[in-house]
Parts: structure tokens; C-alpha cells; sequence
């Protein structure tokens, strides 16, 4: 996200797109979106699943599945700590 | 397939009431100067057509359609109709409709109109060529509208800032826990806080109280419960505080003594204010004397308002300090009573909240044997309380005096106290109890901070894995929509490179890459050959050539767009060339006529020589298709734009409107126009021209040159011979005419002006090479040759 960031590089040699892919820009991103998450190492499984579902269909219009993925993350997380909570007098 | 038919504008930009512009088959050339409304146009048709204005929707610097679209003195809103037609069938749209409303292939229309750029204007031209890699990435953003991915996008960086947010703030909550563990247990800054040193610190209170150490977390119900059993042997303890504070209450109690003497010497003083009284003959009213002198002194009073006698301020004053001389006695006594008055009204008020605190303490658990009394007692003084001491005479004050006399408050209150202090005694320990509470509320509290702690920990600890994979998707997301636009660039930089070399044929230059930045979030930069080297294009090229590359880049991008969507075939430049040359613009148009043959055109441009360029090239690759041309020549504030003759000097003079037209106006504009071709005939020929030191060519020393010339050039004058003398003997005629309005013009007879009309035609289609575009020059290659380009005319010296 930085200017730092190393920069992803995009296909090289052949162009995987055909000339009907390049029609519309926002579909070609959403394509090569796709392209770059598959070939990711960093992404957890999970969320590289949730991703690649939402771009199924173009360009996601809402992002609440990932939102739902971060609550859920969280509420797991904090579930512990609340196990270990002392009972308290009401 | 849509075709623009018609466009009609009102109170917009700087178009107040039309006139409307009707578009051919092939499209609308329109001409005019720099701030005649060609603009205005543009953004009255982007607007109806995409609902966007790109020259003033740009979310910044205060500019919106909303705010300047309307014209600066219209108080009504904008009003655009475009009409469209598909076939036979015509259909208007205005501001106020929607693409969803349109029958189908109007919607699809529309629809695509909103997503491709079709529309390029000199300012996007400057944005993209001449600009930062990050300003040209927005210039071209707007034409490739890849919004859509980038609203996406911005999505994600969103969801990722949210997370950074909500851990800053779960981050905030363990500092303020902390803080509040540290102040509770006095722990140290550089002694972490967690369960070991807040069990540590408990340890240190619960050991000094006696009390068995907890070795774990766990252990804190036990020790709570064991602190809860000890506290419960002092379960009197909160009577017993409460019997102390009433103590102290009492003890603290007013001198009830000091209200008996006030009111003793308040009727005192009255009893002595009304023997002074009895004294006197008749009524003494002090205030009324000193008003009544007051009065007489500030109005200055000559006569008695009451009977109307004269009256001296001197006499009465003199009489005024004898009477109150006289009565000294009696208002030195009501001075002393004022201040006991105030006194005594101060010291009941406050005698009587503090018997109600103590009734207070009687209402809510404390006995007493002396409540009843009490409660007598203070019914009594509540009712004094109440009384209005300054009207009571003496006589009235006596009987309440007697019953507060008669209340002596130490049967009363003093017994209380004692019987207080006797049932406080012996006294528990009581810093044994405030340890033992202090512990417990401890033990309770220390608790709830480290479960707020561990909490806030859990989920700054989810959040930083969260945050690592939307880091990533951000990143990822970036560099797609950067590599679509790369890709989309590769596949249109030949094709612009084509364009390119259509125009600049030979001349070493192009082989065109457009990258993007990959070091930044959005960023283009462009590159091309010069001369075998490559690099920025600004760096070598002219700012013509520049001109023109972008305008090919554009181009090139349309010409990608409508073959992926062929629904809209609409091409607008407005006002996109400046610097470039008149033979660069020739070949320029002919590119745009030839290239886009397929699409309706609409340009406009301030530059005359590039319109009869475009109207040339127009006729030419257009396949038959009609353009309509309009040559703005005016506008004012009020009025708008006004249309002139857009037709040039030589359409008009072979059109039928040369053929009814006035003498004058025939010899003039053939006039005019024999001037312009003598300019380019004698630069392009190289012909010897009396030198004018203000750089301004009349048609006098033009003509003689190229007169003299031509009759020995064999081969020209073998078919200009009839033409050329013709124009040489209607020599007084041209003079008298010049090139521009002239009074001499109007004597002219009909045959006279239509004989050097034709002369000059002949001569024009002589000289002129409708193929080419061009007037005969001197070919440099072949020595005593006139030709054009094409070599379609050619003439040879001998």
C-alpha cells in the first residue's frame, strides 16, 4: 500500500486475456484479481476463499461477508478471555 | 444504431436561448474564438447524455455543475433537449431523463454512453500529456471509468481502516484499565500490569490484615469471601457512623440563647420607639419630610402640588431640620432596631434548618427519647420563623418571646446529644473495618480491570491477523486494478502508435509504451522513440508532436472502446489542437475522418485554417456522410453565442448565394479570397515579394510577383493565361475593392464583379488540389515544377 510495496508484476509473456476480456476495465481488474489471489502465499485459506467467492460474479458490490469473517474472528478471539472471566455478584 | 440529431440548450454555460445545433449523418464542425460558447456545447451534450459534466463534476475546488452550470444571469435552471433518432424514429431526452426509462436500445445507448469515454477536451489532453505520471493517471481514469473496481476497492482499504480503528481504541481501553489498577494498588510505570503483579499487591493488604495470601487468579473469590465474613461481625457498623455524624450534628448545634436576646433587644427598642411615640402631637412621618424636601429641591418647585400655594426650598428646608431635630430621639431608636432585624431574621432561618436536619436524622433510623419534645420545639420556632417581625408591634412580640423563653433547647437538644454519645460508646474498630471494605472493593474491582484487559487484548490480538489479510487484499487489489489498466494500455498503444504515424509520417518518431507506475497508487508514464532513443516524450518532441500524441492515445482508447462496445459510436474533441502545424493538421483530420468514419462526430475548434481543414477532410473520408458546419462569429453575456456564415470565401462564391448577392459583396470576398491564395501561392512558390517592414502582405505587391511569374512559367501559363489577364485587367477593380470592405465597391456593376469572381475561381482551381488539400509549391526534387502533393496538378516551367 506504500510506495515501498513491492510491486506484484503482471503476466508475463502471453497475455492469459483475450481481447473480449478487455472490454469492460472493471471486469479485467475483478480478473486479475482473481489471478493474484490464487497466486498468493500470504492470504489464509479462508479468506482467499470468501474473496474469490465474492468475485464470482464482477465487481463485489458489498463487502459484509468479510465483515461477518472479521466479527466472527473476533468473537472467537474474545470468547476465551471471557471463559476465564471470574463470576461477579450482581 | 443511435444518431444525434439535435441539440437545444438554454440558460446554460454561456448559452442563454439557443441556437440549437442540428448534427449531420457524419456530425457538427463548429468554429468560433476562444470563449464563444463552442464549449458550452460540449458540456450541454456530455450532461444529457452521461448525467456527468467532466469538466466541472470533478469533486473539487468548489466546481459542480449543481454550482456553475447554470448561466451566470439565468434565474432558471438549465434546460437541454437532444433529440436521437434510430431509424425513423426520433426520441427526445432532457436533464430529468433516465437511461431505465428509454425504450431498449436507447437505454443500451445511454447506458454505454455513461461508461465509455467519448468526449476529449484540450484541458484532458494537457492532463494527460502534459502532467505528472499521477495527474495523467486521472486524466485517463475518467476515460477508462474504472470506477466501479475502484469504489471496490476503496471498500477494502475502508474495512481495513475500521480495523485499525477499533484496535486503536481496544488499545485506549487497556491503558485506561491499567491506569485505573495502577492508582488502586499504587503499582509502579515500569512494573507491567498483569495478574502476578496485581496478586503481588493484593497480597501485601490482605497479609496486614491477617488474612490467608491467594497464590493465583482464581483465588480471589475465596479471599473475597473470607474479607465478606469479617465484615459481617461489623454489620452495626453503618448505625454507628450514622449515630456519630448525628452526634457531631449536635454538637455543632446554634446558640439558641442568641435568638432570645435578639428578639429581647429588637422589643427593646420597639417598646422605646413607641413611648418616643406617644410624645408626639399628631404624626411624625420622617420619610415623608425628606422626600417632600427632595422633591422641591430637584423640580425646583415654586407652589404646593397638592394646594397650590407658593412654596420657598429654604423655608422648608429650615422647617424639615427642625422637625426632624425635634424627633431625633425616635429615629436614632429605629436606626439601632434595622441591623438587629437583619440579624434575627438570619439567625432564626439558620436555627431552623438545622432542626430540620435533625428531624431528618429522626425520620430515617435514629430514636431518641426527646422526639416528641423535639418535635414540639421546632413547631414553635417554625412558626416565629414565619412571623413578620417589622410590622409585629411590641405588645404582639411579648407572648411569642415568653414561649421561646420558655423553651429552654438544653432540655431538648442537649439531651439528645447525650443520649447520642452514650450509645456510641465503646466505639468499634474502625480501621480494621475501613481495611477490610477497602480490600473487598479491591477484590471485586482488580478483577472486572483485568478481564477488561485480557478482552481488549483478545481482539487487538484478531484484529492484527484481520489487518494482515485485508493488508493484503488491498495490496492485491491495487495492483489488479493497476495491471487491468496496463494490459488495456498494451492492447491500445499500437494502435495509437498507427494513428500516430498516419500524421507524422517518416519522421522517426513514436513506438509508443504507456506504463503504469508501480511504486505508486496510481501513476502513467508514457514513452516513445525519438530518433532511435527513448524516453519522455516531452523531453525530445515538440509541443505540436506532443499535442498530437495524446490526442492518438486518446483516439486509440475510443477506437478499443467501440469495438468492445459498438453502441455508442460518438466522438467528440473539443478544441484539442493548438500547436500543431498546418500541414500536422491536415493529416490530422484526415486521420480523424478516415480512421472514424464509423462514428458521428462532433469538433469544435478557434483555429479557421484546421476548420477548413476538418470541413476538407470531412468531404473527403466520410463515405458521403453530411456534416453540418457552424462558425460561431460572436457571443455576448446576454445573448449567447450568434452563428455567422460558416461557409469559407470560395464555397461561397461557388455556391448559389454568390449568385444573388450584391456586387460588392461578390468583388469583395473574391477579393479576399484571391488575397489568401496570393499569400500561399507566393511562399509556397518562392517568389520575391517587396519587402513590408510591418509583415502585412497586400494584394497590390502579391499580385504583381506572382503575375510576372506565372507569364513565364510556360507550363502554368498555358492554362492560366485567360484567368491571369482577366484578374490583371479588372487590376483597378481588385485595387479599388481590396480585400476587405471598401465604399469604392459599391459603384461596381453585376458583370464587372461577376467577372473577377470567375477569374478568381479559375485561378483558385488552378492552383488548389482538392485531393491533397493543398496549393501547388515549388518541388524542391524537381527543378522548374509547381505541383501539389499528389502530383494531381503539375506544371513544368518550359
Amino acid at each position: 500500500m506504500t510506495d515501498e510495496s513491492p510491486p506484484v508484476p503482471p503476466p508475463d509473456g502471453e497475455s492469459p486475456y483475450t481481447r473480449d476480456d478487455l472490454s469492460d476495465i472493471n471486469t479485467l481488474a475483478v480478473k486479475e484479481f482473481i489471478r493474484l489471489i490464487q497466486s498468493d502465499q500470504s492470504l489464509a485459506p479462508e479468506w482467499k476463499e470468501e474473496m474469490l467467492r465474492m468475485l464470482d460474479l464482477g465487481v463485489p458490490d458489498d463487502i459484509s461477508s468479510l465483515e461477518k469473517m472479521i466479527e466472527e474472528a473476533v468473537d472467537a478471539a474474545t470468547q476465551e478471555a471471557e471463559r476465564k472471566k471470574l463470576p461477579r455478584d450482581s | 444504431m443511435q444518431q444525434l440529431k439535435r441539440l437545444s440548450v438554454k440558460n446554460c454555460r454561456g448559452i442563454v436561448n439557443g441556437p440549437d445545433i442540428r448534427f449531420g449523418t457524419g456530425g457538427v464542425l463548429i468554429c468560433g474564438d476562444n470563449g464563444t460558447g463552442k464549449s458550452s456545447y460540449v458540456d450541454a451534450l456530455e450532461k444529457v447524455l452521461t448525467g456527468n459534466c467532466s469538466s466541472l463534476d470533478i469533486r473539487t475546488q468548489g466546481l459542480s455543475w449543481r454550482l456553475q452550470g447554470g448561466h451566470i444571469f439565468a434565474e432558471a435552471a438549465p434546460e437541454i433537449e437532444l433529440e436521437i433518432s434510430d431509424g425513423n424514429l426520433i426520441r427526445t431526452i432532457t436533464l430529468e431523463s433516465s437511461p431505465s426509462s428509454c425504450p431498449r436500445p436507447l437505454k443500451q445507448f445511454l447506458q454505454a454512453s455513461r461508461e465509455g469515454g467519448f468526449i476529449l477536451r484540450r484541458r484532458t489532453l494537457l492532463d494527460f500529456i502534459d502532467a505528472k505520471p499521477a495527474d495523467r493517471w486521472k486524466a485517463v481514469e475518467t476515460i477508462l471509468n474504472v470506477a466501479q473496481f475502484r469504489e471496490f476497492e476503496q471498500k477494502l482499504i475502508d474495512l481495513n481502516k475500521h480495523l485499525r480503528e477499533q484496535a486503536e481504541t481496544a488499545a485506549e481501553s487497556v491503558l485506561a484499565d491499567e491506569t485505573e489498577i495502577r492508582e488502586l494498588l499504587g503499582i509502579e510505570q515500569e512494573i507491567p500490569i498483569d495478574e502476578s503483579s496485581c496478586i503481588g499487591k493484593l497480597n501485601e493488604k490482605i497479609r496486614s490484615l491477617g488474612l490467608l495470601e491467594i497464590t493465583s487468579y482464581e483465588e480471589i473469590e475465596v479471599v473475597l469471601s473470607t474479607v465478606k465474613q469479617h465484615l459481617a461481625a461489623f454489620s452495626d457498623m453503618e448505625k454507628w457512623q450514622r449515630l456519630l455524624q448525628f452526634g457531631e450534628l449536635l454538637r455543632k448545634a446554634p446558640i439558641y440563647q442568641e435568638i432570645i436576646d435578639l428578639i429581647s433587644s429588637y422589643d427593646e427598642i420597639s417598646q422605646n420607639i413607641d413611648e418616643e411615640s406617644k410624645k408626639l402631637v399628631g404624626h411624625f412621618y420622617e420619610e415623608v419630610l425628606k422626600s417632600g424636601l427632595q422633591w422641591i429641591q430637584e423640580d425646583k418647585l415654586e407652589s404646593c402640588p397638592l394646594c397650590g400655594s407658593s412654596i420657598s426650598f429654604n423655608e422648608v428646608q429650615s422647617y424639615v431640620n427642625q422637625r426632624l431635630e425635634e424627633h431625633s430621639t425616635i429615629i436614632q431608636l429605629k436606626a439601632d432596631r434595622t441591623p438587629i432585624h437583619t440579624d434575627l431574621i438570619e439567625k432564626i432561618r439558620f436555627y431552623i434548618s438545622f432542626l430540620d436536619e435533625v428531624h431528618e436524622y429522626l425520620e430515617n433510623g435514629v430514636t431518641s427519647a426527646y422526639s416528641a419534645q423535639f418535635e414540639e420545639f421546632r413547631k414553635t420556632i417554625k412558626k416565629i420563623g414565619s412571623l413578620n417581625f417589622s410590622v409585629l408591634d411590641s405588645g404582639k412580640i411579648q407572648p411569642y418571646l415568653a414561649v421561646l423563653k420558655k423553651q429552654d433547647d438544653s432540655l431538648i437538644i442537649s439531651s439528645m446529644h447525650q443520649e447520642i454519645d452514650e450509645t456510641c460508646t465503646p466505639s468499634p474498630d474502625m480501621e480494621r473495618y475501613k481495611e477490610l471494605f477497602q480490600l473487598s472493593g479491591y477484590l471485586q474491582t482488580i478483577p472486572v480491570h483485568l478481564d477488561n484487559i485480557r478482552y481488549a487484548l483478545k481482539v487487538i490480538e484478531s484484529n492484527e491477523y484481520c489487518q494482515t489479510q485485508t493488508d493484503q487484499l488491498c495490496a492485491l487489489a491495487t495492483q489488479a486494478r493497476k495491471n487491468a489498466v496496463q494490459i488495456f494500455m498494451e492492447a491500445i498503444s499500437d494502435t495509437a502508435d498507427e494513428l500516430y504515424q498516419y500524421v507524422h509520417p517518416g519522421e522517426s518518431i513514436g513506438s509508443l509504451e504507456i506504463n503504469v507506475r508501480q511504486r505508486t497508487n496510481a501513476g502513467l508514464e508514457l514513452k516513445s522513440e525519438f530518433y532511435g532513443i527513448s524516453g519522455d516524450p516531452r523531453g525530445h518532441y515538440s509541443e505540436g508532436h506532443v499535442d498530437s500524441l495524446g490526442l492518438c492515445i486518446f483516439l486509440a482508447i475510443r477506437r478499443f472502446q467501440f469495438q468492445q462496445c459498438p453502441d455508442v459510436a460518438l466522438l467528440v474533441l473539443d478544441d484539442v489542437l493548438h500547436s500543431v502545424d498546418g500541414n500536422h493538421r491536415l493529416a490530422t483530420a484526415q486521420m480523424i475522418f478516415e480512421k472514424f468514419n464509423d462514428h458521428q462526430i462532433l469538433i469544435t475548434t478557434h483555429d479557421p485554417v484546421w476548420f477548413e481543414n476538418l470541413k476538407f477532410a470531412s468531404r473527403r473520408h466520410m463515405n458521403g456522410k453530411k456534416f453540418v458546419q457552424y462558425k460561431i462569429s460572436d457571443w455576448n453575456i446576454k445573448e449567447g453565442p450568434i452563428f455567422g456564415d460558416h461557409l469559407n470565401d470560395y464555397e461561397w462564391l461557388t455556391s448559389d448565394r454568390c449568385r444573388t448577392a450584391t456586387p460588392s459583396d461578390k468583388a469583395i470576398k473574391a477579393g479576399r479570397l484571391l488575397e489568401a491564395m496570393l499569400q500561399d501561392l507566393c511562399h509556397n512558390l518562392q517568389m520575391k515579394v517587396t519587402y513590408s517592414k510591418t509583415g502585412n502582405y497586400t494584394i497590390d505587391p502579391l499580385w504583381t510577383s506572382f503575375y510576372n511569374t506565372a507569364l513565364r512559367f510556360k507550363g502554368f501559363n498555358e492554362v492560366s493565361e485567360d484567368c491571369l489577364n482577366q484578374i490583371e485587367a479588372t487590376r483597378q477593380v481588385r485595387n479599388w475593392i481590396g480585400a476587405h470592405w471598401n465604399e469604392w465597391a459599391l459603384g461596381l456593376t453585376n458583370p464587372e464583379a461577376q467577372n473577377f469572381c470567375n477569374a478568381v475561381i479559375e485561378l483558385r482551381k488552378l492552383v488548389y488540389c482538392e485531393s491533397c488539400g493543398q496549393f501547388i509549391k515549388r518541388i524542391s526534387d524537381l527543378d522548374g515544377v509547381w505541383a501539389c502533393r499528389g502530383q494531381h496538378l503539375k506544371y513544368k516551367k518550359n
